[in-house]
């Protein structure tokens, strides 16, 4: 088995024409190890964005190719790639995660509903006792507070075992308490189920949570760091000018 | 201000194309409906002025009576005319119905449904003083001249493609069958038909034969000797004439035609029209849903403005501009489109046999203003509300996520003002149909008024009763259809107020269609019950193609030589006439035109009643009476009522029996010995005839047809082939009006499309949201689709449970006119399209079909959304 849980090879992402032409990735080849929470870091258009939407297979690359385990998305079409990221891949963005018309415990599965994949009951009812969510599975989004509703939306990542979780920002909305809880529900999924998380971030105090930093500036990776604390982050950061 | 208006229509341009699109709709229904009748009328108008023109003087009679054969002058009495000062030569004619014009293979000329043929005297005037007349003159051939020759217009010579010197033949009802010889062929005016009637020619000794009026006149023409003052000839000729002749100038003649041809022209505009304004009705829900939607979806943007300074004035303002130009320019279009609909219409209806006479398009003042006002207007006022709404809208909201939604307190108080205003409605529906008006507005306006409230109850609380429903239909769905099922039913539940709003613009329309298809299913059970249970005989005698007119006759051979058959047990025959009855009653006098039945003295056996009391069999100067009718009249037995005859006069009857049972709805009979001295007239409407032991009905008419075949102008009808003719007749109405209803249902289905496209824009986000986390493009489509499907067949409920509660009520009131039987048609009542149409189960279904259909727009654009750009979006 690969150790592998996805990785970019010397991806670039062009967007725009001429005078509007941006380059958000630059020949980047990144790799996000099986098992292990990893951070990506970086100021505001450094590409950490662009690189989980390309890596989701949410958009195409203009040059370079991207694999989920061993499977190159580029030779994907659009409805392998709907597949592929309800079974292999998990999201969390920073906020409106939930379908606001299904409760908590449909929310969670929907991936599998979609795929039309059994509930396998074990896992499920560990995922939301793990994520502390387990009381407020019959509550509608709107019933939820903010930490709640995110770790709904962790569980829902969680539930069909994907290969890889992208999480992008998902604290930001969240008060510090109901962060460093969120965060270390996260911690926990990759300790005790193995589970990989890619977290896109520019929270110090979140990316200490991780195994290990990418940094990224101008659409390239410009560092990295294992084993964090945000006194080493925000040192590092300091030392990279952000 | 007005460039913030513009600039939100044209920022939006599907919605504006959709709410222009209903506008454009019901406009162009109206506008076509003015513009096609008012060029009918313009035609005719052409050609009553080309009818009189050269006549002075034009000589008629006038009658009591609507339905009747008019009444005639005696040729002595006309001679006199002669001898009037002033008057230089009087030119006498006579007219009719009663004859039936053979193809060359023996068949009956029929161009489909229309008016009966006309009968006319025509002479050669040339050289007299009616040279230059308009009217009917031969353009080919010469005129008719003795027993033995007809002339035809040149409708009927095309249509059987007839020639002059063909030998020809007309069946007249009263004489039998005429071998002739075609004379010539008529033109009308400068070389037209008569608004697509129908005409048969003879002279006028041979006219007065064949319609079996000697001696008899129906008027004429006179021209006055030059100076003389046509005031004083019209007063001099009125002295000499019996009261019953009307002498006018020609002029005023033709404007009193032309005039009568507008009236009745303007109930057919105000039957078409009406559709055009159902659709315009319909059309203001989905405008009123659309602005609603519109507003909540601008909170952050109005409030801004609000924030900026405008004025909650202003901010309605802005929304009611942007209403009304949008009204402006779907009207503008929709006189366009109507303009189109009645060029269409010209072509269209000659092509399926329809004649009517034609000329350029007239397009009245009315036409535009009416157009445009109420375009404008509906839109105006739709907007309303929503613009009353956005300008309560607070400069907080700008700062806010969300709009809080309905509160529980509410719902208590909807269903409170719902269900006061739904006993209004049914006080006055009730009262319309049951109650006694008195000297009040009429019954219609109580019943108009009573399904306008009933509606707008049902449309307070449909709110209430859309998540339940659509939680239902919904569950339905998932059952089949998974993920996007439950998806689609939670979204149709989570705005119960938009479901409903949404769904009432279906249901106002499809509780038309369920109505219509109520009554036609109710007057279908009606018959079968009639011809099923209640009449005793095996086959029935009628006259063949007469269209509806149930006083048409046949000869007596014709049951003559029935009751020669040696398969005929017994038969009755039934003579028809209208009669004016007159009942002294308590409250006043009252008088109606019905249909006096000439009984023989076995009727009763042949439709036996449910029950009667007194005697089923009138003698000389006897009455027997349906229950329902007697009720009305306030009559009793062992009264005296009177009859009036249009050709006898007044009768004095006494009332000896009262029958009931739907067999005898509507009938009033006297003798046969009565009816025939009373009309002049041997001859029968109906013959009921009784098969021998053993024969079948089929059997029957197989042996009568060729005994009968000379009289083409009757036909031998088994019980089913009653039921079949009916169920066509029922089906051609229940097309029309499902025809012209569809135009509503369509407008009602884009309020769906509009509320689901802008649903999809509203909930960018969640799909994106959905689509990240694996819903794939089909299925977010399915998604739509579904919610649009169920939302039509919520509003499509609604509809058919108002309709078929309309059309119980109707069916109720008009039990007296022999409705005995309510029928809910919810399957097809056969295989055919109306049959399949009729059913209300049908309608459900398609509506549901149709909110897919007109879902896939918006399914397409949400399937569309590109999952990055959804998930930025707000």
């Amino acid at each position: 088995m690969n150790s592998t849980a996805a990785r970019a090879e010397g991806v670039t992402k062009v967007y725009g024409w001429g005078d509007t032409r941006v380059t958000a990735l630059d020949d980047m080849s990144v790799a996000f190890a099986r098992g292990e929470f990893t951070a990506v870091m970086g100021p505001s258009g450094s590409g950490k964005s662009t690189l989980m939407h390309c890596m989701a297979g949410l958009d195409s690359v203009t040059e370079g190719s991207v694999f989920i385990g061993d499977q190159d998305l580029s030779t994907l079409s659009d409805r392998q790639l709907t597949k592929l990221r309800r079974e292999r891949i998990g999201f969390i963005f920073q906020a409106y995660n939930l379908v606001p018309t299904l409760s908590a415990s449909e929310n969670i599965t929907l991936p599998l509903d979609l795929a039309g994949t059994k509930v396998d009951q074990s896992w499920f009812d560990s995922v939301v006792e793990t994520l502390g969510v387990a009381d407020r599975l019959k509550h509608r989004p709107t019933e939820l507070s903010g930490g709640q509703q995110q770790r709904v939306a962790a569980a829902r990542a969680m539930v069909s075992r994907p290969d890889l979780i992208f999480a992008d920002e998902p604290s930001g909305n969240l008060d510090s308490k109901a962060s460093a809880d969120l965060l270390a529900f996260l911690r926990s999924a990759v300790k005790d189920h193995a589970q990989t998380i890619v977290m896109v971030t520019h929270d110090a105090n979140a990316a200490g949570y991780s195994d290990r930093i990418v940094f990224l500036a101008d659409g390239r990776v410009v560092d990295s760091m294992e084993g964090p604390t945000p006194e080493r982050v925000l040192d590092r950061l300091k030392s990279l000018e952000y | 201000m007005l460039r913030v208006s513009l600039k939100g229509v044209w920022a939006h341009k599907v919605r504006l194309v959709l709410t222009a699109l209903a506008i454009i709709l019901g406009v162009g229904l109206i506008s076509g409906v003015y513009v096609y009748t008012d060029t009918i009328g313009k035609a005719f108008d052409g050609i009553f002025a080309d009818a009189y023109s050269g006549i002075d003087i034009a000589i008629g009679t006038e009658s009591a009576f609507s339905f009747g054969e008019g009444t005639y002058l005696d040729e002595a009495d006309f001679a006199l005319i002669d001898d009037v000062p002033g008057v230089e030569e009087a030119y006498p004619y006579l007219q009719g119905i009663g004859v039936t014009v053979l193809d060359a293979e023996g068949e009956v000329l029929s161009s489909g449904p229309g008016p009966p043929t006309f009968v006319s005297s025509l002479s050669d005037l040339e050289g007299s003083a009616y040279d230059d007349t308009g009217g009917f003159t031969i353009a080919e051939g010469a005129y008719p001249v003795g027993s033995g020759q007809v002339a035809f217009d040149r409708g009927v010579a095309d249509l059987g493609g007839f020639e002059v010197g063909d030998r020809v033949t007309v069946i007249s009802d009263l004489v039998g069958r005429l071998d002739l010889e075609l004379a010539g062929i008529a033109v009308f005016g400068e070389g037209g038909g008569l608004g697509g009637t129908k005409w048969v020619f003879f002279d006028l000794p041979t006219a007065q034969s064949v319609l079996q009026r000697p001696g008899q006149l129906s008027g004429g023409a006179v021209q006055v000797t030059p100076g003389a003052q046509i005031d004083d000839v019209v007063a001099g000729i009125q002295a000499v004439l019996p009261e019953h002749a009307t002498v006018v100038s020609g002029q005023d003649a033709a404007e009193e035609e032309a005039a009568e041809i507008q009236a009745a022209l303007s109930f057919f505009t105000i039957f078409l029209s009406v559709f055009g304004w159902v659709a315009l009705f319909v059309g203001s829900f989905l405008i009123y849903n659309t602005f609603r939607i519109v507003v909540s979806q601008r909170t952050r943007e109005l409030a801004l403005l609000r924030a900026l300074g405008a004025g909650a004035r202003q901010i309605r303002g802005i929304v009611l501009l942007e209403a009304v130009t949008i009204g402006l320019i779907g009207a503008v279009l929709g006189l366009g489109f109507g303009i189109m609909l009645a060029f269409g219409l010209q072509l269209i209806l000659p092509a399926v046999g329809i004649e009517l006479p034609t000329a350029t398009l007239s397009i009245k003042p009315r036409t535009v203003i009416v157009g445009l006002a109420a375009g404008t207007l509906i839109t105006f006022f739709s907007a309303l509300i929503p613009a009353r709404r956005a300008s309560k809208v607070s400069v907080m909201a700008a700062l806010r996520e969300d709009a809080a939604g309905p509160t529980r307190g509410g719902f208590l108080r909807r269903a409170l003002v719902g269900a006061v205003i739904l006993v209004l409605g049914l006080g006055g529906l009730f009262f319309g149909l049951f109650g006694d008006t008195g000297s009040g507005p009429s019954p219609i306006v109580y019943v108009g008024v009573g399904v306008g409230v009933i509606f707008l109850a049902v449309f307070v609380l449909s709110p209430l009763a859309a998540g339940p429903v659509t939680n239902l239909l919904g569950t339905v769905l998932e059952r089949f259809t998974g993920t996007s099922g439950r998806l689609a039913r939670r979204n149709a539940m989570r705005s119960p107020r938009r479901t409903a709003a949404t769904a009432a613009a279906v249901t106002i329309s499809i509780t038309l269609v369920a109505l219509a298809s109520t009554l036609t299913g109710s007057i279908r059970g009606t018959l079968d019950e009639v011809l099923a249970n209640n009449v005793d005989a095996e086959v029935v005698v009628l006259p063949a193609g007469q269209f509806g007119d149930p006083s048409a006759a046949f000869a007596p051979e014709v049951a003559e030589r029935m009751e020669g058959m040696d398969l005929v047990a017994d038969l009755t025959r039934i003579g028809i006439s209208w009669g004016l009855l007159t009942v002294e009653t308590p409250t006043g006098t009252l008088t109606d035109e019905i249909l006096i039945t000439g009984a023989e003295p076995n009727l009763a056996g042949f439709i036996p009643p449910d029950g009667f009391r007194g005697s089923l069999d009138p003698g000389p100067g006897e009455v027997v009476i349906e229950a329902a009718i007697a009720d009305d009249y306030e009559i009793a037995l062992g009264d005296s009522l009177v009859i009036e005859f249009e050709q006898s006069g007044e009768r004095p009857f006494t009332l000896v029996g009262i029958a009931e049972g739907p067999a005898w709805a509507g009938i009033v009979a006297v003798p046969a010995t009565d009816l025939i001295s009373a009309t002049g007239r041997d001859q029968h409407s109906q013959v009921y005839v009784q098969a021998v032991e053993g024969v079948t009905p089929d059997e029957l008419k197989a042996a009568a047809e060729p005994i009968l075949a000379d009289f083409p102008n009757v036909a031998v009808q088994t019980f089913e082939d009653a039921q079949s003719e009916a169920e066509a007749q029922l089906n051609g109405l229940l097309n029309f009006i499902l025809a012209l209803l569809a135009l509503a249902v369509v407008i009602g289905m884009l309020g769906v499309t509009n509320t689901m496209a802008l649903a999809v824009f509203e909930r960018t986000r969640e799909i994106g949201l959905l689509r990240a986390v694996g819903l794939d493009r089909r299925t977010t489509r399915r998604m739509v689709r579904a919610e649009a499907s169920i939302v039509s067949v919520f509003g499509a409920l609604m509809g058919i449970g108002l309709g078929i509660f309309f059309g119980w009520a109707l069916i109720k009131a008009l039990e007296d006119l022999g409705f005995a039987v309510f029928v809910i048609p919810w399957l097809p009542s056969s295989a055919s399209v109306a049959g399949v149409l009729g059913s209300l189960l049908f309608w459900l279904l398609a509506t549901g079909i149709l909110g897919i259909l007109f879902a896939v727009y918006p399914a397409w654009r949400a399937a569309r959304l590109k999952v990055i750009e959804a998930i930025a979006h707000l």
